[in-house]
């Protein structure tokens, strides 16, 4: 689309609007453990690490395309095998400072992934300079390869503290919100195009629970 | 969060930018409309500056279709006033009733009846020839200083009176042969001649006889009288004499905006444009109009959100694109808008000056209809 049409303020309207689906109203997120090329022990001759090192894990909202797992039947039995597609906004990361390279490994639920592919996958409106998203394409990563605490939510069948997200809390451009820092940036409030919200973030939680039927919205401050 | 006070050039117009009652509804109203929009939960994006503008429009809308109708009530006594600058402070007025436009609308026809008017009539003589019966008007009319009357930048020349008449009756009264009876006529003095003899007779029978008299003279003489054609006047009988003058009054086209006087009305108001009507104060608006205020404001911010939604079809978003709800915005907020005129048009028709005459006839027949159910006193016991 043409550039009279689509400038600065119009990208930064796209990616606050993509955020704040992302961030405030889905909710799905990945944990991504990067490789530490400072701690990881690279060999002198090869040139690779036999044993990698990963900086803590990173909570990276997303969109995630569950796939069904693959079953496969090898002489010790059948297995599950997950591959999976996520998409993160290109601007998000940016925001952040985060350059996702292949070989990385992130988890989603209780399985583990290793991102064999994380091209940029789009731009906005033929703008070569304004990235829309990356895909990150994953397999699971076999057992001992990567070893992790597990981050939930994972599963209802498990009995794990955070088995069952019972909150949700969102970001709306704010440094802090209730899980501690955001890193949420909303380009039209930075540049003094919109102002804060009303009030702030919003939060599916037991406190919007009077009844004691579960988590549910709490909007009062 | 910056105050409307705080604010550089807070709406587009600033027409109620220094009333305080306006400075404090307007961060209210920015409140209220982004709470009404989801802003506690959903981003709304629109900037203060947009909803103060259509606050403003709000109330910029309310006064002009409430002046509309104040207009429809009372233009009529307005029409010819000064009209002011668009301040001028007429609005909200209960201004005495008149009947200027009604005495304007009759002054054509009085001054046909010869009972008043806004334009002059010139008179002036034909000089009358023996023997002559045919006169130009046109050009033969003339003053005293002998000018022709006939002006040609004013259009067609229209006779309005010719002083040509029968002798009057009454000379013959009582004596068709007496000298003074002509003299007498000469100078109208016929009716109080030191001849005029007095009878004790009712006044029918001098009305009986004057009438006789006067079908004697149309009957067995020359007929008074003229035609007129054209440019020209017949003239009947044949004068016989040189030098006698004709009399006539004239008149030519009555330019309306140049009457025979000094008329500054005729640049003061004449339709609802130039009527002397401000904006209304935003103090001066009860509650009943504050809430329509805020609720048009709702549907303005509304409809405005929408466009700012609906510039793209889709926004992309990782992996998809999502459409957002623009089209339900411009559509509510539109119909919220014309369900709110039409409210307040449907309101204020009750309420024209026309139809609370009407309304109190109607209160004032049915109260009859109600009293005549009413008992009447017992005569004997109040007696």
């Amino acid at each position: 689309m043409s550039r009279l049409f689509i400038t600065q303020r119009e990208i930064n309207f796209i990616n606050d609007t993509a955020k704040e689906l992302i961030k405030d109203v889905i909710g799905q997120k990945i944990y991504l453990f990067q490789i530490s090329e400072i701690k990881s022990n690279v060999h002198d001759v090869y040139e690779e690490s036999p044993e990698k090192i990963f900086d803590n894990p990173i909570e990276i909202e997303c969109l995630v395309k569950y796939q069904q797992p693959e079953v496969r039947t090898n002489r010790f039995g059948s297995e599950k095998y997950f591959r999976i597609e996520a998409y993160i906004q290109s601007k998000d990361l940016l925001d952040k400072n985060i350059e996702i390279l292949e070989g990385d490994f992130f988890s989603f639920g209780s399985v583990f992934f290793e991102i064999t592919q994380a091209p940029s996958s789009d731009i906005i409106f033929g703008q070569i300079e304004h990235g829309k998203f990356i895909t990150i394409k994953g397999t699971q990563s076999r057992k001992g390869q990567f070893l992790s605490k597990v981050f939930g939510p994972t599963s209802e069948s498990y009995s794990d503290e955070n088995a069952v997200q019972d909150t949700f809390y969102q970001q709306r451009g704010f440094e802090k919100n209730e899980l501690g820092e955001t890193a949420d940036v909303r380009d039209l409030r930075k540049n003094g195009v919109l102002e804060e919200p009303i009030t702030g973030p919003k939060e599916i939680s037991k406190k919007g629970d009077t009844t004691g039927a579960g988590s549910s919205f709490y909007g009062d401050d | 969060m910056t105050t409307f006070s705080q604010t550089n050039f807070p709406t587009p117009f600033g027409l109620y930018d220094n009333e305080s009652q306006f400075q404090s509804e307007a961060d209210n109203v920015v409140t209220f409309v982004k709470r009404k929009l989801g802003d506690d939960i959903l981003s709304v994006e629109l900037t203060r500056k947009q909803i103060y503008a259509n606050f403003e429009e709000s109330v910029l809308e309310y006064s002009s279709i409430l002046n509309q109708y104040q207009a429809k009530s009372q233009l009529v006594n307005f029409l010819g006033m000064p009209t002011g600058s668009i301040m001028s402070g007429s609005e909200e007025k209960y201004p005495r009733e008149n009947l200027e436009y009604l005495s304007r609308f009759a002054e054509p026809y009085a001054m046909e009846a010869g009972i008043g008017g806004s334009y002059n009539f010139t008179s002036g003589s034909i000089s009358l020839e023996k023997g002559r019966q045919d006169y130009d008007v046109y050009t033969e009319l003339k003053d005293s200083s002998g000018n022709a009357l006939f002006d040609n930048t004013k259009g067609k020349l229209r006779i309005c009176e010719v002083y040509h008449y029968n002798p009057q009756a009454a000379y013959r009264f009582f004596d068709t042969t007496s000298a003074i009876n002509y003299l007498n006529n000469e100078f109208s003095f016929e009716s109080f001649t030191p001849e005029t003899i007095f009878y004790v007779l009712p006044v029918f029978e001098d009305i009986l006889r004057a009438g006789q008299l006067d079908v004697s003279n149309r009957v067995r003489r020359s007929n008074y009288s003229y035609k007129a054609h054209g440019t020209e006047i017949r003239i009947y009988p044949t004068p016989v004499v040189d030098n006698k003058k004709l009399w006539i009054k004239v008149k030519q086209f009555a330019d309306p905006l140049d009457p025979a006087y000094q008329d500054s009305s005729i640049y003061g108001v004449s339709n609802m444009s130039n009527l002397p009507f401000g904006n209304i104060p935003y103090s001066n608006i009860n509650s009943i109009v504050r809430q329509w205020i805020r609720q048009f404001c709702l549907g303005l911010s509304m409809e405005q959100l929408g466009y700012i939604r609906g510039k793209f079809g889709s926004i992309p978003v990782p992996g998809d694109s999502v459409t957002l709800n623009h089209s339900e915005l411009i559509s509510n907020g539109r119909s919220d808008q014309e369900k709110l005129r039409e409210q307040l048009t449907t309101m204020l028709d009750t309420m024209t000056y026309d139809k609370l005459i009407e309304i109190q006839s109607k209160r004032a027949e049915e109260l009859n209809k109600q009293l005549k159910y009413v008992p009447l006193a017992h005569a004997i016991k109040y007696a």
